[in-house]
């Protein structure tokens, strides 16, 4: 498809998903210009809301593109990689040693935390022989242990106050505040542009560390460099929102699938459909809680309905290709 | 992946790209730096009310015959009363500490205990919003038909846009729900105040009485709330000196949480239904565990309770045969002395929501409870909602 056709659907499907998910919430439909104008209530609500999913969006959906790069296997999602989990448990403990612990410096444990877990998948990855199914086979492995490790700490420490880490537990983009969402963004905007700085490096590791190396550029450090945004990236996410699964997986694939892996082309179409996929699964949870009395439904409900069966669909392909 | 000559080469355009989604999240997060700093968000003002009342009391005319001449003497007095509503500051379950400038006038509550507490002090007229669980007193239900009380979400996934749509004064949420602890900063945000309570936390009378006090002291309703104590307190005492009058002796119970089809939930210590089955002369056979606990049959066998209870949703007849019929069904159970003497209670309903929310029916629900263990001294419950074995016809394992 033409590059230009893509990013113009996808330009206005973004900016009309954003003019509904301001003017559509629980509550009812509103005017979009009269929720920028802020006069009522809900109206920092709403805008705090979208911007939290329009960032979150092209974080996570950047943070799967490096991951997809630097592994080089479609299938490289930092969630199926264990990497939010990891960052989850290590935000549960610090909850519990230090509870008034600011949100922004929960980035950093959170940071080390999908580090340990990236470190963990990739090791056990690479004794088993580094193939596509093996790197997704180890990170079940690390993202399970973590997953159930959080859920112990939660379930033994229930009386405390942990109501902050139950929503991470969850993922939702209705409970962050002005400060946080100022935080996002000065992350997410480093995230991006440190990213598409890397895109010669990522090209030339896409076809291979042997041309990577001739085109003048050390793998390592590349992949190094890959990683550790994807899982600063990550570990924002997690710390503010929440564990939202897939969207690393969905996002780059559809990209991938529209405009082909050149890292420019690919980097910047992942972004924007991670903003569309975020915001119309944040959409989806609020026609829940605005028609039945059910109230908020965590984000990651709707990303897996979509997210498991594109991930069963890559599986297939993937066996097919080889 | 593509070919080497195609990377790299591609047109500006795509770069171009890339900034623009960075200006667009700048400019996005710019935007709301700036109109919020406009101050058009509408937050929630309080103001000191200062009555100030002006007494003149002019007392006149004192009269003093010394000699024949009249003096006329007069005293002025002048009282300035001031009334200042001093604000009221209170400690919250979480430890929190809040002040209240103005008594709250619209309210909202995020579980069915909350509810059932402020209408009980009489507050009820400022509820205007509560949880989709909260169907106590029954005109609740009637006013949500009404329109008249929004419904914010489930008791367990508070919807924040909705209460805060409700602009409320007050938001009452349960310290033991982690999504309504979560919502504290969020309505902060807002200009909305969030007060813990023990709710569904409460372990005790004294945790329901405490409960009860802060919400009094919140919106100045004192003597409501020392008349509802004092209920509450001479109910719970009726059944101790009975219990004491008749010498009785502890029964050993076993409370299960749900149908036993769905796995076998108890509780140990520590929770409100412990404390319960102790004010009603009863003994939890499995008050040497702590909090909601899942047992094994075997476990319920070796304790050999005298009486099982069962809560369960939205029961009947039929169904609460059914959930007696699956209960005989474990293996060994027939050897316990509750199952030999036909002594099974289903419980739904009112009753049910008695049992699990600690509120103000604490005594009423302790009288039931009180009637299903010692039946020779308060009498068989012959209520709707409660379902025996012996009543239901059913075959008990001989």
């Amino acid at each position: 498809m033409d590059v230009r056709i893509v990013f113009l659907i996808l330009s206005i499907s973004c900016i009309a998903l954003s003019i509904l998910s301001l003017a559509y919430g629980s509550t009812g439909l509103e005017d979009p210009l009269y929720i920028l104008s802020m006069s009522s209530s809900i109206a920092l609500l709403r805008v705090l809301r979208t911007l939290t999913a329009i960032l979150s969006g092209i974080m996570l959906a950047l943070a799967g593109s490096l991951m997809q790069y630097s592994t080089r296997n479609y299938l490289a999602d930092p969630f199926l990689l264990g990497l939010p989990n990891g960052a989850l448990l290590a935000i549960l403990l610090a909850l519990l040693i230090f509870p008034y612990v600011p949100k922004s410096t929960l980035i950093i444990v959170a940071f080390i935390g999908a580090s340990i877990a990236y470190v963990l998948t990739s090791t056990i990855a690479s004794i088993a022989g580094m193939s596509v199914a093996s790197l997704v086979l180890a990170g079940i492995a690390v993202s399970t242990f973590f997953s159930s490790a959080s859920h112990i700490v939660l379930y033994l420490w229930i009386s405390k106050k942990l109501g902050h880490a139950y929503i991470l537990l969850l993922g939702s983009f209705a409970y962050t505040t002005k400060s946080d969402v100022e935080t996002i963004a000065i992350v997410a905007t480093l995230c991006v542009s440190l990213s598409f700085l890397l895109w010669k490096r990522l090209n030339a590791l896409a076809l291979g560390d042997d041309y990577c190396h001739q085109l003048g550029y050390d793998p390592r450090t590349t992949r190094l460099l890959a990683v550790t945004f994807a899982a600063i990236a990550t570990s924002t996410v997690v710390a503010f929102v929440g564990v939202v699964s897939f969207l690393g997986l969905l996002a780059p694939n559809i990209a991938r699938m529209l405009v082909g892996d050149e890292a420019r082309k690919h980097l910047s179409v992942s972004a924007l459909c991670g903003i569309a996929l975020s915001l119309a699964a944040d959409l989806f949870v609020r026609v829940i809680s605005h028609a039945s009395t059910l109230g908020e439904l965590p984000v990651s409900i709707p990303m897996s309905l979509i997210g498991a069966p594109m991930l069963a669909y890559l599986v297939v392909t993937s066996r097919c290709r080889t | 992946m593509g070919t080497l000559s195609r990377r790299g080469v591609e047109s500006k355009v795509l770069l171009v790209v890339a900034i623009v989604i960075i200006i667009a999240i700048l400019g996005g997060v710019g935007y709301l730096y700036v109109s919020s700093r406009g101050a058009t968000v509408t937050t929630i003002t309080t103001t000191v009310t200062s009555t100030s009342v002006t007494t003149k009391t002019v007392t006149a005319l004192k009269t003093s015959v010394v000699t024949k001449t009249k003096v006329l003497e007069t005293v002025r007095t002048k009282t300035v009363t001031k009334v200042l509503q001093r604000p009221i500051k209170v400690i919250d379950a979480l430890g929190r500490s809040i002040e209240f400038k103005n008594v709250p006038k619209r309210i909202v509550c995020l579980a069915p205990s909350i509810t059932e507490l402020i209408f009980a002090l009489g507050l009820g007229k400022y509820v205007v919003g509560v949880d989709s669980f909260s169907n106590y007193p029954p005109i609740v239900v009637n006013l949500v038909k009404n329109g008249r009380i929004a419904v914010v979400g489930s008791y367990w996934n508070p919807d924040v846009e909705k209460i805060v749509a409700l602009k409320p004064d007050i938001v009452l949420a349960s310290a033991g729900v982690s999504s309504h602890v979560a919502l504290e900063s969020k309505l902060e945000e807002n200009g909305i105040k969030v007060v813990y309570l023990r709710a569904d936390k409460a372990r005790d009378l004294s945790d329901i009485i405490a409960d009860i006090q802060l919400v009094a002291q919140i919106f100045r309703a004192e003597d409501n709330a020392t008349k509802l104590v004092n209920k509450i307190v001479s109910g719970i005492q009726n059944i101790d000196n009975a219990l004491r009058r008749h010498n009785a002796t502890k029964v050993r119970v076993l409370v299960l949480l749900s149908p036993p089809a769905y796995g076998l939930w108890t509780t140990g210590s520590g929770t409100f239904i412990n404390y319960l089955i102790a004010v009603a002369g009863g003994k939890n056979v499995f008050s040497d565990k702590y909090g909601w606990i899942k047992v094994s049959p075997e476990d319920i066998v070796s304790r050999n309770p005298q009486v099982i209870i069962i809560t369960a949703m939205g029961v009947n007849a039929t169904t609460a045969k059914q959930i007696i019929k699956d209960l005989l069904k474990i293996p060994g159970i027939s050897e316990v002395e509750a199952v030999k003497k036909g002594r099974i209670y289903v419980l739904t309903g009112e009753a049910d929501d008695m049992l699990t929310r600690p509120g103000p029916r604490v005594a009423k629900v302790a009288l039931l409870l009180a009637k299903i263990l010692h039946p020779e001294i308060f009498g068989e419950p012959h209520r709707d909602d409660v379902y025996s074995a012996k009543y239901l016809g059913l075959a008990v394992a001989t």
